[in-house]
């Protein structure tokens, strides 16, 4: 009972007409940008942070959460109607769902994806109310070394998940970890790498850094492909109504994806790129007929689309109960929450519940938003596809700085962007993935305060993570994930997982 | 004579050893402190080691495995990108939004080969009049929209 009256406070903070507003405003954006190739919701949420300062918490929580997940809805419009994913989620649905699109289905695989997207959605909102509380309850008993070893664990396991090289993404979650301790050291009130500049004193500004490392140095990767000309198959509103024997091939992958999506968005470095690929794989290994995937299959939409979904929902569950970004996207959240005075862990729970329940009860709300804004404005939304990309991407450019310099109208702050562009370039180009860097950036000043505090406990004696209970088992499960990944079987599996 | 099989490997190992090294050298006026009660340099100097210690293994890694080469870099696209978001930073001060979104934009064209400067002049003062509507009078941001503060 105690979830209906939870939910009961959620809703009457989240149905405001303010905070109903926001969502609003969020799911529109989340959708834009899922739609439109070269920018993602890491940027758009860094750029909308200014703005959010004004506004009360739960408001900027509420429209930044949308963006993230109306981003998975977007995204599949794209690759359904252009072959070209509009987000790295929906890499996969552009395998089969173009493919039904060119068989004049597009409206079938539309409407299964915001279908199965919002079923998933659902789902992936009760899923954060059944699991959220007694996760939290559980972080309470936690104490400086179980948190640092919880750290170790979300951070070993965020490697091991993402894509790339492992031992590269572990240098990069340090070098974050490194970056993040730059500034004014709580403890002592040293300073600490700041070169003398002021701008430093408070850290490295993360702004400039998130939009640098993943807003601009995109439109610099895409600007060094030719402008491919994109043409966007034509589909009418009256053709996303689905006759119910379509439906019913797409209600089992939808059901599969979404229970796997739900699994592996709530661990660290899952998240809705995973899911999506994993989903696709399951669905191509229990089909009776595999040789159907990749010529227009229904259920490589309809899995992989519910699955990334259900999976932005349940990656919220780590930040909000536990404090621990699972992925950069939450690392982002996190800052977010920060900027406003909210420390995010289990406490939110407990002292802010309209806080917490509000944001849960939103993203249900804003996932009936997206299907019903979505389907209807399907029009809308390819008349942007066919915006070229030299028009496109001095308006993200734009915006891109504009998010930036409204920080504290400081130039020095550019220049640190630029810094971070060229910085993330490199990296990439040597095959160094970026995202592992903010969440160690967001992490390392925790990280540290926490490895400070359990030393002072123990005296300088390092045994303490082992003699506490909850600190060792966090830290042997931390041992079974680097063993994991040392054999060569599951080595094998998680390269062909990324390969498909 | 060795070869390097991985360049990719073998340029972010030099990255990270760099990297490591400038977190020492610079990090070295900081006190250590004891485990018990860490100074300032504690944290910053061990985590300086791993990364070191994890250039080398990478740097030696490059040396025996094969891997991927280094695509070859496209310094246009980089260069005016990068040159439109810096200026951008000290035109705003003096001119304001409106003046230096369209110098964004007719900077940013450069980074394509054969831009048209006329649509873009056009496409930049649409844009710009667009954002000061939206950040300036729609959002309220503290943004200097016609003229510069100084």
């Amino acid at each position: 009972m105690e979830v209906v009256s939870n939910l009961l406070t959620g809703f009457t903070a989240a149905g405001t007409p303010q905070n109903l507003l926001f969502a609003l405003i969020g799911c529109m954006l989340g959708t834009l940008i899922g739609v439109l190739p070269g920018i993602g919701p890491i940027p758009t949420i860094a750029i909308l942070l200014p703005i959010t300062y004004g506004l009360d918490p739960l408001s900027s929580l509420v429209m930044l959460a949308g963006i993230y997940y109306g981003a998975q809805y977007g995204g599949s419009t794209t690759s359904i109607l252009v072959n070209m994913p509009g987000e790295a989620s929906s890499i996969v649905t552009c395998i089969d769902g173009y493919q039904m699109a060119k068989q004049g289905r597009a409206g079938l695989a539309l409407a299964v994806s915001a279908l199965g997207s919002f079923f998933a959605g659902c789902v992936g909102t009760l899923f954060i109310c059944a699991f959220a509380p007694p996760l939290g309850a559980i972080a309470q008993q936690f104490n400086s070394p179980d948190y640092f070893s919880l750290m170790v664990l979300g951070l070993v396991t965020a490697v091991v998940l993402a894509h790339g090289s492992v031992i590269k993404a572990v240098a990069m979650i340090m070098i974050g970890l490194l970056l993040g301790l730059v500034g004014t050291d709580i403890n002592s009130g040293a300073t600490r790498y700041t070169f003398g500049v002021s701008v430093l004193w408070d850290g490295i500004d993360f702004l400039p850094m998130v939009i640098g490392m993943f807003g601009i140095v995109e439109i610099v990767r895409n600007l060094e492909q030719d402008d491919v000309e994109r043409t966007a198959i034509t589909t009418r509103f009256r053709d996303l109504w689905p006759k119910w024997v379509d439906l019913k091939d797409a209600v089992m992958p939808v059901m599969r994806g979404t229970g796997l999506g739900a699994i592996l968005g709530i661990l660290p470095g899952g998240g809705v790129v995973l899911a999506s690929f994993a989903a696709y794989t399951v669905e191509k290994k229990v089909a009776k007929d595999p040789s159907r995937f990749g010529k227009g299959a229904i259920e490589g939409v309809a899995g992989p689309e519910a699955a990334n979904n259900s999976a932005a929902m349940t990656s919220f569950i780590p930040l909000l109960t536990l404090g621990l970004p699972s992925n950069a996207v939450m690392a982002i959240m996190m800052g977010a929450m920060m900027i406003q005075g909210i420390q995010p862990g289990s406490a939110v729970m407990t002292s802010k519940p309209e806080l917490f329940w509000g944001m849960v009860a939103s993203m249900w709300i804003g996932n009936l938003m997206l299907v019903i804004i979505n389907l209807p404005m399907i029009g809308i939304w390819v008349k942007l596809l066919s915006l070229p990309y030299r028009f496109l991407y001095p308006a993200i450019l734009l915006f891109c700085v504009i998010g930036i310099y409204s920080t504290n109208n400081n130039a020095v702050l550019m220049v640190f962007a630029a810094g971070f562009t060229m910085f993330a370039y490199i990296l990439i180009r040597f095959g160094c993935e970026p995202a592992p860097m903010i969440l160690g950036f967001i992490l390392g000043p925790l990280m540290e305060e926490n490895l400070r505090r359990s030393l002072v406990l123990s005296r300088g004696d390092p045994m303490i993570f082992i003699q506490r209970p909850i600190s060792a088992g966090l830290l042997v499960a931390s041992a079974i994930v680097v063993a994991l990944i040392v054999l060569p079987a599951f080595r094998k599996t998680r390269e062909e997982a990324f390969q498909e | 004579m060795i070869r390097v099989k991985s360049p990719q490997d073998f340029g972010s190992a030099a990255i990270f050893i760099l990297i490591g090294l400038a977190g020492i050298y610079f990090g070295s006026d900081l006190t250590m402190g004891t485990p018990g009660r860490m100074g300032p340099g504690y944290f910053p100097r061990l985590l300086s080691w791993l990364i070191i210690a994890i250039g080398l293994f990478v740097g030696f890694k490059a040396l025996v495995i094969d891997g991927p080469p280094i695509e070859p870099p496209t310094y246009r696209p980089m260069f005016f990108v990068v040159l439109s978001v810096i200026i951008f930073g000290y035109l705003m001060d003096y001119v304001g939004l409106a003046i230096t979104a369209v110098v964004l934009v007719l900077i940013a064209a450069l980074a394509r080969v054969k831009p048209n400067l006329i649509e873009m002049l056009i496409f930049g003062i649409c844009l710009s009049l667009a954002t000061i509507a939206i950040f300036v009078y729609g959002l309220g941001q503290p943004l200097p929209a016609w003229w510069g503060n100084n």
